[in-house]
């Protein structure tokens, strides 16, 4: 080779470099080991989320960002909805709703939040998706009260209350102009200084807030972490206190010494949708949807699909509330040879197709194992995939006899109601929408009866092949808790709390 | 000169104007209804998503939003995020430096390893000639994300060297900075190492090979004088063609690195709004991504112009 001698040993440069990195190294090892002071002792915590974007929009749908800054006029846990910002009662017969609010009411920067407020912040969410068809008219009838005319009972308003953050009427008139700097009215303010847009959020106390004490923590960070590997990463290496991880990296979330903290909020099954037998006349026969509950060893499927982090469960509704079967928890217990000789009774020894709408939510594992489940008893199961554009319009132009569906619990008894989005085929059973109509207007007691009835109804007559109720898992270290969210899964700062 | 660089601009517009209401188009095909229903509740009605669609303006034709997009473009409006309400000139103005920040440390990593590498292969041959080309094959069938975790927990978990995830703006702290950027520079770059340094082999083994290379050596001239005067100057052009095309290859790294990192930049949020449906954050991310290639592409030509002139002929 004609330059064996270049460039072979290190010069004076090379070696200065070298140092340079050194010292480098040294500076980095100091700046990656920052952030591990005990979150309880700071009063700081720091919150990893599965977002790609925190918007504080009024219309946002993130839970995290909207409970941050904004004030809520009820909280709702399973035994229904709480005062807040706000106490609320009924007429008899649930079309006339009394709201009063709370005296001294402010948002941050002093100004008062009244009843006209609370008015404006209805008005604009009924014409932004937001479930107040029913309400027909809202009037002030005073500082702190106001009173919501529906034209008929129905609780969907209330859950629409309650995830209603309570904005400024500025931000109403022009939202993108507070899209980056929330007016506050709830219990921490937005801190330019430490935020960097689409990457960590910085908040401090809201002084003016009327329940501090609820709330732990002086300051809290939110650094968007939409990755579950990074998230799992940030919680090893002490850059946050606190995220949700999935089932598949729970257990080495636990095994790195955090606590796991798991809800469980709705359930993972299919609605049968089709019971009229219209599109698909097997449905139609009560024991073909209970044979195609019997396909489903739902144990198996929990270990193996959800690693564990899930609770088989055959019922639509909640373990512990009204609706739920306690003593028919093993109805539909696994037994293929029972559901196919069902099938035979039914007139379908040989089974029979069924096309089944399919999204992206709904995991490869879980498609397979329908397929072979459903298999098993002569039924073949072809899938049709959408992405969730689609779906949706699929799902909703009711042309599928049956749909993979995973719904909150606050919403399976709507499914009696033949107008309902969730149930497309407009399924009018009159005993259930009797009973649907009791859970509206009527008092507490009344109501938890007919939604334990309707729980049976729907139960007894196979509505749906519910397999499991799967957990929402947040990993926390030991100074930190979180309680069961209010709704859904949408665990939010009211969630996050100090442990000890 | 001028009339090449022109002739190259007015290319670049093409392409600027051909993506981008491609892109559009692409994104619309949808209909005005799919999109607006991701900014509403699951179960809003149609009459509601319908609604929602004509207030965000897309039932008008195609060829109209798109051209109202390039006029509000040329007043400096990118439009305003559907999902946010966040102006996107304002999301995507936190972003740009990011992922230009990470391309550009790669590609320093990339330059300064690559191509000292490349040039020692080809002039010392033996073992390190035949490591460069294992290294080469093996470097490239590693996919981008499973380096990018492998340096995550070795760096960030095991040795704790830097931060495994997120960013710190370098006007906070330029070792915050530095610490939060060099993980995924790296885990975008190593593979753009090994591909340079085999091109620059490659090129470097051509030019040694010349006849004026064979009459400067007779000539008693060193042999580091040869490479770094001679070769090096003449194998630059095809040197930067292959770097210009490696820009934009780590530009295209950067949407999954951003992700594993968490770094809040143009790839990660190109992600993100595709996924929500988000039209004007696409747009704006599309937008920037082929004005960074247009340049870098121009940037290339000319430079090229200026170290070949027979290319400014053409």
């Amino acid at each position: 080779m004609y330059t064996a001698s270049l460039l072979r040993r290190p010069n004076r440069r090379v070696r200065l470099l070298a140092a340079c990195a050194v010292l480098a190294s040294g500076a980095l090892v100091l700046s990656g080991c920052s952030s591990t002071t005990s979150a309880s002792t700071k009063k700081e915590v720091s919150v990893g989320v599965d977002d790609t974007s925190f918007s504080f929009s009024p219309s946002s749908q993130d839970r995290m960002a909207t409970s941050l800054v904004y004030d809520f006029l009820f909280s709702h846990d399973t035994s229904g909805y709480h005062a807040r910002a706000a106490t609320y009662s009924y007429n008899t017969g649930n079309t006339v709703l009394s709201i009063t609010l709370r005296k001294g009411l402010t948002f941050a920067d002093g100004s008062a939040i009244d009843a006209d407020v609370i008015k404006a912040n209805i008005l604009w969410a009924k014409d932004n998706g937001a479930f107040f068809s029913s309400i027909t008219g809202v009037d002030v009838t005073g500082d702190q009260t106001l009173v919501v005319h529906q034209s008929h009972a129905d609780q969907n308003v209330m859950l629409s209350l309650f995830a209603m953050p309570i904005v400024s009427t500025d931000t109403l008139k022009d939202p993108k102009k507070f899209a980056d700097e929330p007016d506050s009215s709830g219990p921490y303010r937005l801190e330019k200084k430490g935020t960097t847009s689409g990457a960590t959020y910085a908040f401090s106390r809201n002084p003016h807030y009327w329940d501090a004490k609820h709330f732990p923590y002086d300051k809290v960070s939110v650094k968007l972490l939409s990755d579950e590997t990074s998230r799992i990463n940030a919680l090893k290496s002490g850059q946050i206190d606190v995220a949700p991880v999935g089932a598949t990296t729970a257990a080495d979330a636990k095994g790195s010494g955090f606590t796991l903290n798991q809800f469980y909020s709705g359930t993972a099954g299919m609605i049968l949708g089709d019971r009229a037998g219209k599109i698909l006349k097997p449905l139609g026969d009560v024991r073909v949807r209970q044979a195609m509950n019997m396909a489903f060893d739902r144990k198996a499927m929990v270990k193996s699909i959800y690693a564990g982090y899930a609770k088989p469960s055959s019922q639509p509704f909640q373990e512990g509330t009204p609706g739920y079967q306690s003593d028919e928890a093993n109805k539909y217990a696994y037994d293929p040879k029972g559901a196919k000789k069902l099938l035979s009774e039914a007139g379908y020894p040989n089974g029979f197709a069924l096309t089944l709408p399919t999204y992206e939510p709904i995991t490869g594992s879980v498609q397979s194992y329908i397929k072979q489940a459903l298999g098993d008893i002569g039924i073949r199961v072809t899938f049709q995939a959408f992405n969730d554009d689609t779906w949706v319009g699929a799902f909703s132009g009711g042309k599928y006899p049956v749909a993979t569906l995973g719904l909150p619990f606050s919403q399976t008894a709507d499914t009696a109601d033949p107008s309902f989005f969730w149930n497309p085929w407009h399924n009018s059973d009159p005993k259930a929408v009797s009973l649907l109509g009791q859970i509206n207007a009527g008092t507490p007691a009344q109501a938890a009866k007919a939604t334990d009835a309707l729980g049976k109804l729907q139960l007894d007559d196979a509505w749906w092949v519910v397999w499991a109720t799967p957990a929402t898992i947040w990993a926390s270290t030991t100074d930190v808790k979180v309680n069961a969210p209010q709704y859904a899964d949408w665990v939010s700062m009211y969630d996050i709390q100090t442990a000890k | 000169m001028i009339v090449y660089v022109l002739r190259r601009l007015g290319a670049g517009v093409v392409v600027f104007l051909s993506v981008t209401a491609l892109t559009y188009a692409l994104f619309h095909a949808r209909g005005g209804d799919a999109l607006a229903r991701h900014f509403l509740p699951v179960n809003a009605s149609a009459e509601q998503v319908h609604r929602t669609a004509g207030s965000l303006g897309l039932l008008r034709p195609l060829h109209v939003q798109y051209l109202e997009w390039l006029g509000d473009l040329l007043h400096g409006s990118l439009g305003f995020s559907f999902d946010s309400d966040q102006s996107v000139l304002g999301i995507l103005a936190n972003r740009l430096p990011v992922t230009l920040s990470l391309v550009v440390m790669s590609l320093i990593i990339t330059i300064v390893i690559g191509v000292p590498l490349g040039v020692l292969a080809a002039t010392r041959g033996g073992v390190l000639d035949r490591g460069l080309q294992v290294l080469t094959v093996v470097v490239q069938a590693v996919p981008g994300y499973w380096l990018a975790l492998i340096l995550a927990i070795v760096f960030g978990l095991v040795l704790r060297l830097v931060p495994a995830t997120g960013y710190v703006p370098l006007s906070v702290s330029p070792t915050g900075w530095f610490s939060t950027m060099i993980l995924p520079a790296l885990a975008i770059a190593l593979g753009a190492v090994a591909f340079v340094a085999a091109q620059i082999r490659g090129t470097m083994l051509d030019v040694l090979q010349q006849d004026y290379i064979r009459t400067i050596r007779s000539r008693g001239i060193s042999s580091r004088s040869i490479v770094l005067k001679h070769a090096l100057r003449n194998a630059a052009p095809p040197m930067l063609t292959v770097l210009s095309l490696q820009v934009i290859s780590l530009l295209g790294g950067a949407v999954i690195v951003e992700r594993i990192f968490a770094l809040p930049g143009l790839g990660s949020i190109s992600v993100s709004a595709g996924q929500q449906g988000d039209a004007p954050v696409v747009l704006g991310t599309v937008m920037y991504m082929v004005i960074v290639v247009v340049v870098v592409n121009l940037a290339t030509d000319v430079l090229n112009g200026f170290l070949n002139p027979k290319v400014r002929i053409r």
